[in-house]
């Protein structure tokens, strides 16, 4: 069974906690995965006390290759 | 975020997986509106893709429960909102004239007036049962529209009356959306097969195996089709279904929610890689690393707009080839 096509179920354990709310929603099998190093920007919209709903324009690094407009934390 | 930030006038919308839609300044970032969906029941995620029309959005939600919601474009109103019982709809809305159509998750076909939201007739396959794989997507062409069903069979309906019009058993649970190219449908199972049908009698064209279960999205390019097989391979198959073309291995597994296509390129997520190859022949031209699990990827011209599984937007510009 493929993990991208198949939708977990669980809807009664989620938590308020976005990431918590996506273990236990997760679909499609990433929730073991998204216990990912979150990034700076996160980090910083963490201190800040923003839990989705941030636009940054500064957090978002440019580098070779392209660049960043900007970021926004849809927070899940 | 499961479903793919789509571009919507001077707007970019996002469908996230805490129940909220968003509305953003294209070019700012900047919330032009939201809505909440949890306080309409339990239901918080979006996993297809919005129909946009010129007043409207129109989206499925998936939970315990779910909607079909309509927002008005400009303010997020609801218009209307359409509930399913049954876990909702993880499909995408497709249109026809003033129908809309989308599949619950209890693979059920849903046929819905556009300017109300009323259902104007249902159509159940025959799965017996519940299944927890995500239902494809229709699609509609002609006087048609065509479901693959997780029973195993796709479906050709009267898309004014929902008469079916004809009916083909392809052994296994269809894994993928129906995908329509002139005369010609194509659909993926989870036999590991490809499958050519034609739109007027179902009759099987074609077929070819393939070496892991195609799923998602089929997406037709030129003379070829592009499909991710199981989690690890993105072929491009031609249309004949004789042979594939070209295929590329994730270097961890692909994370989009499809391939999409862009100025002659394939994109596709891979993990926290954003990368691009040559339609025509797969060589790959760049690859980007973001912070967060690639999945839906919205663009308009320039701009990508790339939506992350845990949450995080990019508006991105990639340079040229590099």
């Amino acid at each position: 069974m493929n993990r991208r096509n198949v939708l977990k179920m669980g809807f009664g354990l989620v938590s308020a906690f976005s990431g918590a709310a996506k273990s236990a929603l997760g679909g499609r099998g990433y929730a073991s995965r998204r216990t990912t190093p979150l990034t700076v920007a996160l980090f910083i919209f963490c201190l800040l006390g923003i839990n989705g709903g941030a636009a940054s324009q500064s957090a978002a690094q440019n580098a070779p290759g392209g660049h960043f407009l900007w970021e926004f934390d849809a927070g899940g | 975020m499961f479903s793919t930030p789509t571009v919507v006038g001077d707007m970019i919308v996002l469908g996230s997986c805490n129940g909220m839609i968003r509305a953003l300044d294209k070019k700012t970032g900047q919330v032009r509106w939201a809505y909440n969906i949890r306080n309409d029941g339990e239901q918080s995620q979006f996993h297809g893709d919005p129909l946009i029309t010129d007043e409207l959005l129109v989206i499925g939600t998936d939970g315990k429960i779910g909607h079909v919601y309509a927002f008005e474009r400009s303010t997020g109103a609801v218009r209307w909102k359409y509930r399913v019982d049954e876990r909702g709809v993880a499909s995408d809305i497709v249109r026809l004239g003033n129908n809309l159509y989308a599949v619950t998750l209890a693979d059920e076909l849903l046929c819905l007036d556009l300017e109300t939201g009323k259902a104007k007739w249902t159509f159940r396959s025959s799965l017996s049962g519940q299944d927890s794989h995500l239902t494809s997507s229709p699609a509609v062409s002609g006087d048609h529209v065509y479901f693959g069903g997780l029973d195993g069979s796709v479906y050709a309906l009267d898309a004014q009356s929902g008469k079916v019009a004809w009916k083909r058993d392809l052994g296994a649970r269809v894994t993928t959306s129906v995908a329509v190219h002139g005369q010609d449908l194509y659909v993926g199972t989870a036999k590991r097969r490809l499958h050519r049908l034609d739109a007027g009698s179902g009759n099987v064209l074609g077929e070819i195996a393939t070496e892991a279960e195609p799923i998602s999205h089929i997406i037709i390019t030129g003379d070829s089709l592009l499909v991710f097989l199981g989690d690890d391979v993105l072929a491009s198959v031609d249309l004949s279904l004789n042979k594939v073309r070209w295929a590329q291995e994730a270097s961890k597994e692909w994370s989009s929610a499809r391939p999409y296509l862009w100025r002659g390129l394939v994109l596709a997520g891979d993990r926290r890689m954003l990368v691009a190859f040559r339609s025509t022949d797969g060589a790959r031209q760049w690859t980007y690393k973001f912070p967060e699990t690639v999945r839906g990827i919205g663009m308009q011209d320039e701009v990508l707009y790339v939506g992350t599984l845990t949450g995080p937007v990019f508006a991105f510009a990639p340079e040229s080839q590099h």
